[in-house]
């Protein structure tokens, strides 16, 4: 087979172009990937270049080039020849695992239900449902079936059943990106930094009682602003390296996954502290631990919350990574 | 009717594209080359469907494909292999006997 050509100059690609090939890149297999981009690239181009001669304008020409290729999932599906498709054998395996799974699951737990049990046997997939309210109950029966039907299709998927080609539409791995989302950022995470740092930062965090102001951070989430420091740091480098580049580079994709997982991690820490809140002595105590109470709580779920969608983050920069890489 | 559905003849045309694509790849050629060469022969292809026909060729060992980079922007060109001479004659050779078993047929028509 023939060995790619060097890197060479080439006309800016039009947005139509582009988010064509994004597409396709993300539909491929990272190894073939970079391959059957500069091939279709150039047959693009050959397109684009004889309509041109024919008298086109040249986005009119990109267009019809690159509709002349048709879906990049129609394509991706006749590049790769391996059409993935659920059979028939692995549809009725599936119903019927997924059948007896759920009837065997349903009648333990409506045994557990019906005999009072007090607690879980195995907590979050076994134990029984409540009865009061009745829209409990019903929630619960859903929560078996879904618990099941995800188990059971990760048990598929681990096996090697990939999606068909029905399956709902595959979830892009590269982000939009124009510079100027990298300078709207260059303008917000300076301002975010300012806002978590000492002086400002005691004085927004804060509450007046009597004349003075009382910062309200506990000491113990206050010691994480070096760590958020760095983040919103590395962030800056990871937009000025896009900006520079006028694209997302191999090196700002990993930065990105970098500072994501740290920011995972630094949340999962900051959720497991004692205190988030040092609330001023001054303030009743039944008030006091009410309020502290539910911020705790909010300020957990925030953490929680936004840790699960960092991490999600996380994996799909580290596949566009791999997928970059062509490894 | 109105004449016959044009996705039947395209059907047809279909079943022969890779045989017609062979048969033009004697001397080297590029993709978008190929596809106005099959339009000007009556196969009005696009390149969603010539470019995995040719991967898959290629990937064969039926075609040589090389990328020629002294133009002003690199560019892959085709061409027929030892092996994928002996596969456009043997398929034409098959081509021939089903157009003549076709022929026969339609002239017993009653």
């Amino acid at each position: 087979m023939s060995q790619p050509p060097p890197a060479a100059p080439r006309p800016a690609p039009s947005a139509a172009r582009q988010d064509y090939l994004d597409r396709l890149r993300d539909l491929l297999p990272p190894r073939e990937a970079g391959r059957v981009l500069r091939e279709v690239e150039s047959m693009i181009l050959d397109h684009v270049e004889h309509a041109e001669r024919e008298g086109s304008p040249r986005e009119v020409a990109e267009r019809e080039a690159v509709a002349s290729l048709g879906s990049p999932e129609a394509l991706a599906d006749r590049i790769v020849e391996d059409h993935v498709r659920v059979d028939l054998a692995t549809r009725r395996s599936f119903a019927r695992w997924f059948g007896v799974l759920f009837a065997g699951h349903l009648v333990l737990t409506l045994v557990l239900t019906l005999a009072g049990a007090d607690g879980a046997p195995i907590p979050g997939i076994l134990g029984p449902l409540t009865r009061d309210p009745w829209y409990g109950f019903v929630s619960g029966v859903l929560s078996v079936f879904l618990v099941d039907l995800g188990g059971l299709f990760g048990i598929y998927l681990l096996l090697g059943i990939r999606r068909s080609a029905h399956a709902p539409a595959f979830p892009r791995l590269r982000p939009a990106w124009t510079p100027r989302d990298s300078v709207a950022a260059l303008v917000l995470l300076p301002v975010l930094a300012v806002v978590l740092n000492p002086p400002v930062r005691d004085s927004v965090f804060a509450v007046r009682l009597a004349g003075t102001l009382h910062p309200l951070l506990a000491p113990e989430l206050v010691a994480f602003t070096v760590c958020v420091n760095g983040i919103i740091g590395l962030h800056v480098v990871r937009h000025v390296v896009m900006l520079a580049r006028r694209r997302m580079t191999p090196l700002s994709v990993a930065l990105d996954a970098g500072t994501t997982l740290a920011a995972v991690a630094l949340l999962v820490v900051m959720a497991t502290r004692a205190d988030f809140l040092r609330l001023p002595a001054a303030l009743d105590p039944a008030t006091a631990q009410t309020v502290a109470d539910l911020a705790t709580r909010l300020l957990l779920l925030l953490f929680v919350l936004a840790a699960f969608f960092l991490a999600i983050r996380a994996v799909r920069r580290l596949m566009l990574l791999r997928q970059m890489l062509g490894t | 009717m109105d004449g016959l559905d044009p996705r039947l003849e395209g059907e047809l045309r279909r079943g022969v594209l890779q045989l017609v694509t062979l048969s033009l790849l004697d001397t080297r050629r590029y993709g978008y080359d190929l596809v106005r060469l099959l339009g000007k022969a009556g196969f009005d292809v696009e390149e969603g469907t010539l470019y995995p026909i040719l991967r898959r060729l290629e990937q064969q060992g039926t075609l040589s494909a090389e990328w020629d980079t002294n133009g002003a922007r690199p560019r892959k060109y085709y061409t027929l292999s030892a092996s994928g001479r002996a596969l456009r004659d043997e398929m034409a050779e098959a081509w021939r006997r089903v157009r003549d078993a076709t022929d026969a047929a339609l002239e017993k028509r009653p």
